[in-house]
């Protein structure tokens, strides 16, 4: 892997490095914290965007059966919470 | 009709005994209605206030027929509307005047029955009882269970992604649907899915699941079965205010507890029930909760003293477990009979669906109250509470000239407050042309098109079950490169409704 791995802050961030590559025809691969990244071929992007630094409850309303959470949340810290309300 | 649906194609009309001749040589006589007594059977569906009788109803029996007549139909450019048993309830299955009225009647066999596998596969035309009837001596039933379910096809079930009243535990048709078979407006044959869960690629069963007839037509469908539940226990709880019943669904949910079922019906629907069919319910309430859990016997037993320490913490009134089938049978009556009820109170009554979150219910019930009294006519309300899916019954008299625009205009209110406190403008009805000219309440003009876009993929020609679903009828090539430039939309002479 000879390219950058970029770890976007905010949405606007990943917009605009998704605007650019796409612009510029750059195939990204996209990763969590990589856990299945051994299964099947190598994905060939020439750069990576990690997630994986995108972590938390952004809300969860308990009586609505509802959870948002930034994308590189891990299950074990969702079940986690989700536990403290039986749910 | 006080509905606009887009303008008959006045070629197709003309050409209508030559569309009939061809169609004649796909299915037998018998299958193809072409006379008015015969055509106005069908000329509605559950939303009964729009009708309109189509050009010719046909009635194919296999998959290579369907396939045939939407060839026949894509090469004539004449428009075809599915339509499974016709019991939908947003006008999904209303006719168009120029429109082949393709009916799936016949498609009535159960194809396949795979305990192993725990799942059905079957003819879009079974009704949806008819599944667990054929698994039920083997302790097995299909979970979705729409009030419907007696006479309600799967097929149509798919279509508009149908309910029930234990949908807010065991999920709506989407969650218990493995496979389809369909055919698209061009004719293609297509299979999706099959007897496994999350099948490859992208969501194509999620795509075809609630898209209300506008992109193919089922002709197979296999679901999930389940094991029928160890025990059932049932509750009926009585409030003294709309409130308390309210806060009472929000904590037992909050708390971890997912009931099979969770109703509630307002002071109105309990005394138009009682008088019915003496359910014996109390009327000293202006709420009433019918709570059911059900699974494993000691679950079921804890969860139920759970519950019932909930709505005395929150003041109930009436706390009441079924003690015996019987009594759990009763308690279900009245909630059962609320529609006839109702039905008897008022010669026409006009049952919407909208869907708001849990914690705004007292608010919405109560402000409901007053559009009720500003419109002039009565609404009774029967839901399910659980998910927050509100029916409420709109009591009018069509044959009182402006009543059912005065329903209308109720019903436009009370779903615009759904959607103004965070909700949705359908449970499980769907859109169809009762809530089409609504759609902007929810989606931007951005959001309806890219939902087009789809549609497009499907159906370019727009010819299967055009005006429902869309405010605004864009063509895909349109679509494809859309540019608004400087501030002018484009294609003025779009129909739009």
């Amino acid at each position: 892997m000879t390219g950058k791995t970029f770890r976007p802050v905010d949405e606007k961030e990943l917009a605009g490095l998704v605007a650019w590559a796409a612009a510029d025809g750059v195939p990204l691969e996209i990763i969590g914290n990589g856990s299945k990244r051994g299964l099947g071929h190598a994905i060939a992007a020439e750069h990576v965007i990690d997630m994986s630094q995108r972590t938390g409850i952004v809300d969860y309303e308990p009586a609505e059966l509802v959870l948002t959470v930034e994308a590189g949340t891990t299950l074990a810290a969702i079940e986690t919470r989700l536990g403290e309300a039986n749910q | 009709m006080t509905i606009a649906m887009p303008q008959p194609d006045t070629g197709v009309l003309a050409a209508r005994d030559r569309l009939i001749g061809e169609l004649g040589a796909i299915v037998p006589p018998d299958n193809l209605v072409t006379d008015e007594p015969g055509l106005k059977t069908y000329e509605c569906d559950g939303l009964s206030a729009y009708r309109e009788l189509p050009l010719a109803v046909v009635l194919p029996e296999t998959t290579d027929e369907v396939a045939r007549i939407l060839d026949l139909c894509q090469r004539h450019r004449v428009k075809v509307v599915p339509r499974g048993s016709g019991t939908g309830l947003s006008g999904g299955a209303l006719p168009l005047k120029d429109g082949v009225l393709l009916g799936l009647g016949k498609f009535n066999r159960i194809l396949d029955i795979d305990y192993a596998n725990r799942c059905v596969t079957v003819q879009p035309g079974v009704t949806n009882l008819a599944i667990s009837q054929a698994v039920d001596h083997r302790g097995f039933y299909y979970a979705p269970d729409p009030s419907s379910q007696l006479a309600c096809s799967i097929g149509g079930n798919v279509a508009e992604n149908s309910g029930g009243v234990h949908c807010l535990k065991y999920g709506v048709t989407t969650n218990n649907l493995l496979g389809l078979e369909i055919v698209l407006m061009s004719g293609e044959i297509v299979r999706i899915g099959g007897k496994y869960m999350d099948s490859d690629g992208y969501d194509l069963l999620g795509i075809v699941t609630g898209s209300e007839g506008l992109l193919g037509v089922i002709t197979e469908v296999t679901v999930r079965i389940l094991p029928k539940p160890a025990s059932v226990s049932t509750l009926l709880i009585g409030f003294d205010d709309l409130a308390a019943a309210g806060d009472c669904v929000a904590r037992i949910i909050a708390s971890g507890i997912i009931p099979a079922g969770l109703e509630m019906m307002d002071r109105a629907a309990v005394h138009a029930t009682e008088e019915f069919c003496k359910a014996g319910y109390p009327l000293d309430v202006e709420a009433l909760l019918i709570c059911e859990l059900d699974g494993p016997g000691p679950e079921v037993g804890e969860l139920t003293g759970r519950v019932e320490k909930i709505a005395a913490d929150l003041g109930a009134r009436t706390i009441r477990r079924a003690a015996s089938e019987q009594e759990r049978e009763r308690f279900w009556l009245g909630r059962k009979s609320a529609f006839p009820a109702v039905g008897r109170m008022s010669p026409d009554y006009y049952c919407i669906d909208g869907t708001i979150p849990r914690g705004r219910l007292a608010e919405v019930l109560t402000r409901m109250e007053g559009l009720s009294e500003r419109h002039g006519l009565g609404v009774v309300n029967v839901f399910h509470a659980g998910d927050g899916n509100l029916h409420p019954l709109i009591m009018y008299d069509i044959d009182k000239p402006g009543d059912l625009e005065k329903a209308e205009a109720l019903a436009r209110d009370i779903l615009t407050l759904c959607v103004e406190v965070g909700g949705v403008l359908s449970g499980e009805h769907g859109i169809g042309v009762e809530k089409r000219d609504l759609m902007g309440t929810m989606f931007s003009d951005e959001e309806l098109k890219q939902q087009q876009r789809v549609k497009c993929a499907f159906d370019p020609e727009g010819l299967l079950n055009p005006g429902k679903v869309f405010p605004v009828l864009h063509r895909c090539a349109e679509l494809g490169h859309m540019h608004v430039h400087r501030g002018q939309v484009p294609f003025p002479d779009l129909p739009r409704f």
